[in-house]
């Protein structure tokens, strides 16, 4: 028996917009703690020369 | 752009429908998200650099500012700022600001404890603000007393060290550069630009004026407060785990014995930044104490280096009577033992640290109500 072809219901649309904005959200954060990390390892590489004798 | 393949609907609950698209959206890439990707980094980018303020940094999210224990600079940064704002209500009237390096910090070990030896020696209660750094030099002495005691004078107890002395100025612009401390001032500004340096330029907005101590504590800055907790300070804490390496103890007294050759004068860049900053402390109501540390006998076991310290103590002595200050020479109310210094410079046992906070309290009970000594 060949099973019937049932048609892909078309995205349901505000939890895929939901979805949308949690991935922003996240990579917007991301984005900031990237930033911060790249800039503070740059700083903090240097001090640690001068900690201690 | 390609979307995954929408899985056929039939005998899918509506939960299950949501949930899929939910999963489809957040892993889709998409020009929304982007926008939105930007936005947020925007958003939050402008909520560091106007949120991240000296009010906000003395209120409860301050706590999260140091890294760990023994991130000092965080510490005092964050008291220096306390200090400066108006006393809150109920406040003790005396204040003691303890302004070192972390020899005097291992001398003292505690803010609260010394607060109770000062208080129970002078009658008073008694606020002490501790601001303690590693390798704390006369301009880091300049910017922490400057904001510490904008709101309120008290007792200014500077901590002196020959070592400190042989700091060349280049040297010292070098370490004002790297921006260990989360604070400006006009002080620390005119003592670089006595040293033939420019300080760094001023905009008013705190994380652009104090950038390198920002990034270096933002992540975890931000880590600690996501997660709820706060370092805690622990403020005789500069020395690697015990036993000390003898390699570490010996690299010490090689530095601080070179140090001892190079005695300074009325014109070392050191001594000419500390004169300025007591001036400027005086100016503003303070009473200044000028503290010499003890240092291990061991460290001392050659009699020309004891020649040498004999001579540096007779002229800091000096120093203090010229510019009007109290002063105070700890080990002459106290000597520890060589054992309580496991690097030859800092002490670690408690029972001699309560005894150098009795020293002090003395000390500071003693100073005239002028500041300067009889």
């Amino acid at each position: 028996m060949i099973p019937p072809v049932v048609a892909a219901e078309p995205i349901r649309r505000w939890p895929w917009r939901v979805g949308q904005i949690c991935q922003a959200l996240i990579m917007g954060v991301l984005l900031v703690a990237a930033v911060i990390g790249l800039l503070g390892l740059a700083d903090g590489a240097a001090i640690f020369v001068y900690q201690g004798y | 752009m390609t979307r995954a393949p929408i899985k056929p609907t039939a005998g899918r609950s509506p939960l299950a429908l949501d949930l899929a698209a939910l999963w489809q959206g957040f892993v889709t890439p998409s020009p929304f998200a982007f926008c939105g990707m930007m936005a947020i980094f925007v958003a939050v980018a402008v909520a560091i650099f106007a949120g991240l303020t000296p009010q906000r940094i003395s209120g409860p999210l301050g706590v999260y500012l140091p890294r760990s224990a023994r991130d000092h600079e965080a510490f005092a940064t964050r008291e220096a700022i306390r200090l400066s704002l108006p006393p809150a209500a109920g406040e003790p009237e005396q204040r003691v600001y303890v302004i070192s390096d972390s020899v005097l910090a291992h001398a003292f070990a505690s803010d609260t404890r010394l607060a109770a030896a000062i208080a129970a020696a002078s009658g008073r209660p008694t606020r002490v603000g501790f601001l303690a750094t590693p390798l704390q030099g006369p301009i880091d002495q300049a910017a922490l007393a400057d904001v510490a005691t904008r709101s309120r004078p008290g007792v200014v107890v500077l901590g002196l060290a020959f070592d400190e002395f042989a700091v060349v100025p280049s040297h010292l612009l070098e370490l004002d550069h790297l921006g260990r401390l989360g604070v400006r001032s006009d002080w620390a500004d005119a003592d670089i630009r006595s040293l033939g340096g420019t300080p760094r330029p001023l905009t008013g907005n705190y994380v652009i004026d104090n950038r390198n101590f920002v990034l270096r504590n933002l992540r975890v800055t931000l880590g600690r407060a996501a997660l709820g907790r706060p370092a805690l300070r622990r403020i005789d804490d500069y020395l690697p785990p015990p036993p000390v390496d003898p390699a570490y103890a010996g690299k010490v007294r090689a530095v601080m014995l070179s140090r001892l050759r190079t005695l300074p004068t009325a014109d070392t860049a050191g001594v000419v930044i500390l004169t300025d900053t007591v001036h400027r402390l005086q100016a503003r109501g303070n009473r200044v104490m000028l503290v010499e540390a003890p240092l291990s006998a061991r460290l001392l076991d050659d009699p020309a280096d004891q020649r040498r310290y004999a001579t540096y103590l007779t002229w800091s002595a000096a120093l203090s009577r010229s510019l009007g200050t109290g002063y105070c020479r700890l080990a002459d109310h106290y000597a520890p033992p060589p054992s309580a210094f496991p690097d030859l410079i800092h002490i670690v046992d408690p029972a001699a640290q309560a005894q150098l906070r009795q020293a002090l309290a003395t000390c500071i009970t003693a100073l005239p109500p002028t500041g300067r000594p009889a």
